[in-house]
């Protein structure tokens, strides 16, 4: 079972239990680093709902499809802003929420994902911003992602960075330095025989947290 | 605005309700065991980055073969431009990381009780990594039998073939034809076949300038690099090279030395035939061989889970996959999984969105390279790797380019062995 699948089933599960979870859950503070394009293709009688999944201060959005009639179910919840989601960037500052019932803590996300502003999601077949909290199950979300994706580039830059080639060191690399490099190959604006292409595939969030692990280095 | 108020008010109860409970339980393993089948790009990284990120968890690595053979750059050897040592690595690095390397052949996978057996002894596992690579279908080619195969090589695992295939090309006379087939994609490294061709070319214009080579390509089409490669043949080898698409090799004969397609029949002096190729025999033994051919090994992207048996891994050319079949990849496979492992035997749970990248050159002369790269990142909804806008190959042949093809090989190798 994969991921989202897994997700899903979870939230089959615990639909019966809403209106006797009073336990709200910790918001989600952070910067989004990540959130995939919207699915083109939703299956019939399904939505998609973008899921939050974050810790250590950055929060990670996935697509998941939904039972329409399951999602028909819910109460609605008073006190949330609607929720408009920007791919990348932005810091997502969580405010406080008015909200005392249990729902405060789910309508936070949303909230917070509001003061993004551009390139909303807007088709209203997408049902937005549910926020699953697994902090505690998933406390090394970040530090895992960060660490599996500078090593996409310890196949040719060397382990941690420590390159024995042509091709140049990574380790103890000046964090802004990094930053400013890759987002250069990224735009065109520094030349690059490979570079370019690969920067292309990662986010500016990601590029910091690459640079954090570089810096971290003893050349 | 209304509209996406209500969704989300729906939704978020939705998220609320999924907050209070756990999610699926992995194992927590004192001292987790880790079996690793497959010690090539794939296997190798896998066991030396679940030692890296945890060192507490125990790392069997098997493979038959008692070192590592590259097959990137193993096409340099059969130009001369490399000796069959300078792409050869040993596993001492890995042993330095405390992985427990085993040179045994596997002759049994137990699923349920989650035992390998080899020749020499059993392996219980918590987790089983496979990256068996691929393993050819010589009896998709008629006449390409235990025997034709002492004469007509593939040399697409590098090693002894590599070498008796140089044998063949400098004992052949000048003016002799060689015969390079390939199959239908997938298959791995999908520009090694081109780049054979030109390296053999390189080979030839130098050494047999009468020679010539026909490629038989069973694709409709260049399936790698394909502007790069037809300029290469076109500016650097033009006498030497005669590209045919549509061309699936039927038949050969060892005997005759000829090799068959179903518009003509060859008769050459060096007969190169790659045969088409599925998941190695380990994946058989282990029952994960099942896409609807059984030819390639469905798993999770997450985790490389197999779809079809649980708490084993499929990782490299095995897995069935929109990703080309290369060494780059494997090693980025390798990884992922190592990070997924290394998180679920403690409890938690795996990254979410994997991403991969590939970077592949290919070496068309003695001093010009060309590259593909790619950044593959996890989709969800799709459960498929998307490949990022951005991706591409090289804008021309370069020599720059050739001297980071090595820089490349000496740092892959060291990120998996050293």
């Amino acid at each position: 079972m994969h991921r989202v699948s897994a997700l899903l089933a979870a939230l089959m599960l615990a639909i019966p239990a809403i209106s006797s979870d009073s336990t709200a859950a910790e918001p989600p503070v952070g910067k989004l680093i990540y959130l995939p394009a919207q699915p083109a293709n939703i299956p019939a009688n399904m939505v998609a709902v973008p899921v939050a999944i974050w810790s250590n201060g950055q929060i990670f959005m996935q697509w998941m499809f939904v039972p329409a009639q399951a999602i028909a179910s819910m109460p609605a919840l008073a006190g949330s802003a609607p929720a408009i989601l920007s791919p990348v960037t932005s810091a997502v500052s969580v405010p406080a929420t008015a909200a005392t019932t249990a729902a405060s803590a789910a309508t936070a996300m949303p909230a917070a994902a509001a003061s993004i502003p551009a390139a909303a999601v807007s088709a209203p077949s997408v049902a937005t911003a549910a926020a699953i909290n697994v902090a505690g199950k998933f406390t090394g979300s970040t530090v895992t992602h960060a660490r599996s994706m500078a090593a996409t580039c310890y196949s040719c830059h060397g382990t941690d960075g420590k390159s024995h080639s042509a091709i140049p060191p990574l380790a103890g690399m000046d964090k802004s330095y990094f930053i400013e490099q890759m987002k250069d190959f990224k735009s065109g604006k520094r030349e690059a025989t490979v570079m370019h292409q690969h920067a292309k595939g990662y986010t500016d969030e990601e590029f910091q947290q690459m640079a954090e692990i570089f810096a971290a280095v003893k050349p | 605005m209304s509209m996406q108020r209500r969704d989300f008010l729906k939704a978020s109860a939705a998220g609320l309700a999924i907050s209070g409970l756990p999610l699926r339980a992995y194992g927590n393993a004192a001292k987790a065991k880790v079996v690793i089948v497959g010690a090539g790009f794939g296997g190798a990284t896998a066991a030396k980055y679940i030692r890296k990120w945890d060192p507490s968890i125990d790392v069997t690595l098997i493979d038959r073969e008692g070192k590592f053979v590259s097959c990137p750059l193993s096409n340099l050897v059969l130009a001369g431009l490399k000796t069959l040592d300078n792409i050869t690595r040993t596993y001492d690095g890995l042993k330095s990381h405390g992985v427990n390397v085993v040179v045994d052949d596997v002759t049994a996978i137990d699923t349920d009780k989650r035992v390998v057996t080899t020749a020499k002894g059993s392996f219980p596992y918590d987790r089983l990594i496979l990256s068996p690579g691929i393993d050819f279908r010589f009896d998709q080619i008629e006449g390409y039998d235990a025997k034709a195969q002492e004469t007509i090589l593939h040399a697409w695992k590098a090693g002894p073939q590599t070498l008796k295939l140089r044998q063949q090309m400098e004992s052949m006379p000048d003016g002799g034809l060689i015969v390079v087939g390939m199959p239908l994609a997938p298959y791995r490294c999908p520009p090694g076949p081109y780049e054979r061709v030109c390296l053999m070319a390189n080979y030839l214009k130098r050494a047999k300038p009468k020679s010539k080579i026909i490629m038989l390509d069973a694709n409709p089409d260049v399936a790698s690099k394909k502007p790069l490669f037809m300029k290469a043949w076109d500016t650097l080898y033009k006498d030497w090279v005669e590209y045919r698409p549509n061309s699936k090799v039927l038949k050969v004969s060892a005997d005759n030395m000829t090799v068959s397609t179903e518009f003509e029949d060859l008769k050459a002096s060096v007969i190169n035939v790659i045969p088409p190729q599925r998941a190695g025999h380990v994946a058989e033994l282990a029952g994960v061989r099942t896409d609807s051919n059984g030819v390639w090994c469905p798993a999770s992207f997450v985790t490389y889970e197999s779809k079809s048996k649980p708490n084993v891994h499929v990782i490299g050319d095995s897995l069935l996959s929109n990703f080309p079949k290369s060494g780059h990849m494997a090693n980025n496979m390798g990884k992922v999984c190592a990070n997924a492992l290394v998180e679920m035997l403690n409890g938690r749970e795996p990254n979410p969105i994997p991403i991969v990248a590939n970077t592949c050159y290919s070496a068309v002369s003695e001093d010009k390279a060309i590259h593909v790269a790619t950044v593959f990142r996890y989709d969800p909804v799709k459960d498929q790797m998307t490949a990022q806008p951005g991706g591409g190959i090289s804008a021309d042949l370069s020599e720059v380019e050739s001297v980071y093809a090595e820089a490349w090989a000496e740092g892959i190798w060291g990120d998996v062995y050293s």
